[in-house]
């Protein structure tokens, strides 16, 4: 049988995503615009992890830097919904950059606890920096965004007003993980001194795919923040970032749509699992540490047709 | 602000104190992650899990010694479990390491809430340590000067152990170089398990020891192994001595931060382990290797 090809896929799973508010009820029009905006949130650590071989526990401070200055400015600051998108998404780049600067001197276990480090002082900060995170409490009642003159609040307008900017993100990450650039990228993730050796430089590498990545996180959190009118600590709590990482492991940490997959999981255990027990988080939790130990490439690998292995006779 | 020579002392000695129960979380994580690599995550869950223990004991018994013994050696257990079950699976993977052990401590601090719920809670130290020691110049709590002996202990008890048993020169040849070391016949894997199980036993006396010290409550595991983690990189990894200094240097900047800046401690502290880790990646005492 002729399989289809990726690219074709990829295009029917975009037009579904254009029907599907039409054809379901409102409640799950409610959950996509949450798989959707999760699901670029990780593939930003896709891109990162997957991509350019630095796992981060960060991507929550990104999400968060760029969810309150959000949040501050439309509550505080009137200057329109695009500028402060704008600055939102300009003010995470700027973090990640800022970070990068540092830790692109460190890789492995030390970078990992480097984003550990950063994402605990958002998460500290939102809560000591009371007089414009809002504490405890974070900011609530954020207004929903207006464009062109009308209010987005009906769930469809929420959902296509989250779908465009979350497939240009994806388009885009695709091309640039195709891209020379990409493509250095995944060869200072399997050996940075080979890579240094044939001239590349590794640094800067790192440096802009923690740009990008910062960037797109922040993107999310946007979305994220205008979606739920509020923004809290929770949001940026190392359960927070664990909850990125499950999405990111369970759709494969390899491939970037395997973020659309993860999401949908999470979305659906979490949603059916909190009518049956308060305890959802420990399912969650089980559910993880089941995909770390069986299934390190991702539950999306199951259906992956298997190259068969040669025998040692043969070969 | 105007600070007397002996509010200083009292700050600073708070520091020191404060340096020794960050010294004793940090024991167990320096020998997991500082010596043997392991990225257990877990740990800071381990830490609650000793408090949560010791206040079940406590309520049954009501001899705090006892949760002391009774406590630690059950995280013991624990730790030993965890690594003989699934932490071997995917020993030398730092990445499913990660994963691994924070999605344990997720789930185990997920059901510690379920069985505890979400109030702050503290244990009794005896009325031994309650009365308050004259050093000469000042009047000092005695459970923190306890606190700071048991780290001073259990510091020379790992360095001892680390320098001069059967045990520490293998511990140290395997961390040097794993096969070599399993190819002259001995039996790493068994020696590994055995130092996680003292890293549980040290960690569990510190749950304990720092749950009669200050309040613990759901989310106080990410606390304790942030702290560790800091105290760890800081010093630099493997590094016991490094691990004091660590120790030490958060210790007083927490206290002095606490009293001159109250808004700004995790500032300071993360500030401070970015600059170090700016000049010096591997820590202050730490090798490159």
């Amino acid at each position: 049988m002729k399989r289809f090809s990726y690219g074709g896929l990829l295009a029917v799973g975009f037009l579904i995503s254009l029907l599907l508010p039409w054809l379901v009820p409102n409640f799950y029009i409610f959950l996509l615009t949450k798989i959707l905006f999760l699901s670029l949130a990780a593939a930003s650590l896709i891109l990162l992890a997957g991509y350019g071989g630095m796992l981060s526990l960060a991507q929550v401070a990104f999400y968060g830097v760029a969810g309150y200055i959000f949040g501050f400015c439309s509550l505080r600051i009137g200057i329109g919904f695009m500028p402060t998108v704008v600055l939102a998404i300009l003010g995470s780049s700027v973090t990640g950059g800022l970070f990068a600067l540092i830790a692109v001197r460190t890789s492995g276990l030390y970078f990992l606890m480097m984003t550990l480090a950063l994402g605990q002082l958002a998460f500290f900060g939102a809560f000591q920096w009371a007089e414009v995170t809002g504490g405890y409490d974070g900011l609530v009642g954020i207004p929903a965004p207006v464009l062109f003159g009308y209010t987005i609040n009906s769930g469809k307008a929420v959902y296509y007003f989250t779908l465009v900017p979350v497939v240009a993100g994806f388009y885009w990450l695709r091309r640039l993980v195709a891209s020379p650039f990409g493509l250095a990228l995944q060869g200072i993730r399997d050996s940075e001194v080979r890579m240094a050796a044939l001239g590349f430089n590794v640094k800067i590498h790192k440096f802009l795919v923690i740009v990008f990545s910062s960037t797109l996180a922040g993107l999310a959190g946007v979305l994220s923040t205008s979606f739920y009118g509020m923004i809290s600590p929770q949001m940026v709590s190392l359960a927070a970032a664990v909850t990125l990482l499950f999405i990111s492991l369970v759709g494969g940490i390899g491939r970037l749509e395997g973020a659309f997959i993860g999401a949908l999981v999470y979305v659906l255990v979490e949603d059916y699992a909190s009518v049956i027990t308060n305890r959802y988080n420990t399912i969650i939790g089980i559910f993880f540490i089941l995909v770390v130990l069986f299934f390190s490439k991702g539950i999306a690998d199951i259906f992956r047709p298997r190259k068969k292995k040669k025998s040692p006779q043969q070969a | 602000m105007d600070i007397s020579l002996t509010t200083m002392m009292m700050i600073t000695l708070n520091g020191v104190t404060y340096a020794g129960l960050l010294f004793m979380a940090a024991s167990g994580f320096t020998l997991v992650f500082g010596l043997m690599r392991v990225v257990n995550m877990a740990h800071g869950i381990f830490y609650l899990m000793a408090a949560y223990l010791g206040l079940t004991i406590y309520r049954m018994t009501g001899n705090w010694w006892l949760c002391l013994i009774g406590s630690s050696l059950m995280v013991a257990f624990c730790a030993y479990v965890l690594q003989f079950t699934l932490l071997r699976k995917v020993q030398g993977d730092d990445l499913r390491e990660t994963l691994l052990t924070l999605g344990i401590g997720f789930t185990v601090g997920d059901l510690l809430l379920a069985f505890y719920g979400g109030m702050p809670q503290r244990l009794t130290a005896p009325t031994l340590f309650s009365t308050p020691v004259s050093l000469g110049f000042l009047i000092y709590p005695g459970f923190r000067l306890f606190v700071l002996g048991v780290s001073v202990f259990i510091g020379l008890f790992l360095w001892a152990l680390l320098k001069f048993t059967q045990l520490g020169r293998i511990i140290r040849a395997g961390v040097d170089d794993r096969e070599m070391t399993s190819a002259v016949g001995i039996n790493i894997d068994r020696a590994f398990t055995g130092v996680f199980m003292l890293a549980g036993l040290f960690t569990g006396l510190s749950g304990v020891i720092g749950g009669s010290y200050i309040a613990f409550a759901p989310g106080e595991d990410i606390h304790v192994l942030i702290y560790s983690l800091i105290v760890v990189i800081l010093g630099g990894l493997g590094s016991l001595g490094g691990a004091a200094l660590g120790a030490l240097t958060v210790g007083l900047i927490d206290s002095f931060s606490k009293t001159l800046f109250p808004a700004f401690t995790m500032f300071f502290l993360f500030g401070t382990l970015m600059l170090v880790l700016a000049f010096r990646p591997y820590g202050l005492l730490g090798k490159e290797r």
